[in-house]
């Protein structure tokens, strides 16, 4: 189940709707960060993209996509509008990256994400928490280090987020209470 | 006095540079209050298209008696001002200037309210200013120039256009200063390289989809473009442009990138 995600609304924080250019991007990123900063909750953030128009892919990645790099930061675009996903899209594919996006509640990762880690995702999505070794049972073909491998990939693309449990490591989708 | 024509590209190009000094450094027109007719807006486009061409010198002398109405001289530099169906206005270089509230940001938002005024849908608006913006970030950060780019916008009878002009170092010296692009051999070829997805003299992953931009917003609608460079020219008529289909063609030698994007009011309508 999805949780109630802090988050702050990017048109109101950059006062604008139209969002384009990459020079106008590099100029709102600190104002970006700050909010985000501002309004997370445990690293976690929604970006809250009701009221924009055109988000452009130069603006896009000057401004936005940065906050993915944030140490234990956790983004997640929220009211998202379809012609803006395909922009985002570019810059994620290009980037190898990926981001889940909520639009009426329902989760969908945009972006690159390739087959295998797909199915990881699926599998933590589906499960709602899980260590490599949880994974392991699941095809014994692949043993846990390739499983914990997928996990740390889906970390760093901050579409999971973890906790330790001891020597183990659990991770529940970005999303999930 | 000319009679009220629609102010072609050129027009556009020749109207927002002018030739400054002995050296030829064609510099951006800068933009205050004025209160030309577009009727005298073309005779000025004409005169400058004669300056463009050399004869500069004898207009030179005429210029302060011709341009009365149309700006005032700062110096060597015209100020043109805006109209209700248009305006020229230069681009910002420093990222204050495109803070919310900015004169550049103010102007933008003319434009899109004059083409919803006339009818078009508020996001094909909201699309054409951002291919503008995408343009005007694009002239900054790549022309290498000292003078400011200068943006455009005219909504004139049937047609909506927006232009933006920079007076730098062109895209094939602008991309060879990446080593992935050392290998373009012309100009051609370099703005045919340019305007594909993913191109950029950067080489990051992420950039180089400005002029994607471009040709999205422009998506199932009837418009021309033309991107033309220090020796190059590529053109598009037709509707839904892609980058692949341009047609391309070598030019005489000219500073600078322009980029000039119109359409028909009435289509934009249907």
């Amino acid at each position: 189940m999805t949780m109630t995600i802090a988050g702050f609304n990017l048109a109101e924080t950059v006062k604008r709707t139209v969002l384009a250019g990459r020079i106008a991007g590099a100029g709102d990123k600190s104002k970006i960060e700050k909010a985000a900063r501002a309004a997370a909750s445990e690293g976690r953030v929604a970006i809250d993209c009701s009221g924009i128009e055109v988000m452009s892919s130069s603006y896009f990645d000057a401004a936005v996509w940065p906050l993915w790099s944030l140490a234990d930061f956790f983004p997640i675009m929220t009211k998202v509008s379809a012609h803006v996903i395909d922009d985002i899209e570019i810059v994620l594919k290009a980037n190898g990256g990926a981001a889940w996006c909520l639009t009426k509640g329902e989760p969908r990762i945009v972006g690159a994400l390739d087959s295998t880690l797909e199915r990881t995702v699926q599998e933590v999505v589906r499960r709602g928490e899980v260590s490599a070794g949880d994974l392991a049972d699941l095809d014994r073909a692949i043993g846990a280090t390739a499983w914990s491998n997928r996990l740390a990939a889906l970390y760093n693309l901050r579409l999971v987020r973890r906790s330790k449990d001891g020597r183990r490591l659990n991770y529940v989708a970005t999303w999930r209470a | 006095m000319m009679a009220n024509s629609p102010m072609h590209s050129l027009d556009v190009l020749d109207n927002v540079l002018a030739n400054i000094g002995t050296a030829g450094v064609k510099k951006p027109l800068h933009l205050d209050a004025c209160r030309a007719s577009l009727a005298n807006r073309a005779e000025f486009a004409a005169m400058r298209r004669a300056w463009w061409r050399g004869s500069h010198a004898d207009l030179l002398d005429q210029l302060p008696g011709r341009v009365d109405g149309l700006g005032e001289l700062t110096g060597s530099l015209l100020v043109v001002g805006p109209t209700d169906s248009g305006e020229v206005h230069d681009v910002p270089e420093d990222q204050g200037g495109w803070e919310p509230g900015a004169p550049f940001l103010m102007f933008q938002e003319r434009f899109k309210t004059a083409l919803v005024n006339t009818g078009a849908p508020s996001p094909f608006a909201h699309g054409i200013v951002g291919a503008l913006n995408e343009m005007a970030s694009n002239a900054v950060e790549h022309a290498q120039s000292a003078a400011p780019p200068v943006s455009t916008f005219e909504l004139f009878h049937d047609r909506w256009s927006f232009s933006v002009t920079d007076v730098g170092v062109g895209v094939l010296a602008s991309l060879r200063t990446s080593p992935k692009y050392q290998m373009l051999k012309n100009e051609v070829m370099a703005l045919q390289t340019a305007i594909t997805d993913g191109v950029s003299s950067t080489a990051r992953p992420g950039r180089g989809f400005g002029f994607t931009q471009v040709f999205r917003s422009l998506a199932d609608r009837a418009c021309s473009i033309r991107f033309r460079t220090t020796g190059a020219l590529a053109v598009w008529e037709g509707v839904s442009p892609a980058s692949q289909q341009l047609t391309m063609s070598p030019m005489p030698q000219r500073i600078g990138f322009h980029v000039a994007v119109s359409g028909s009011l009435a289509t934009v309508r249907a």
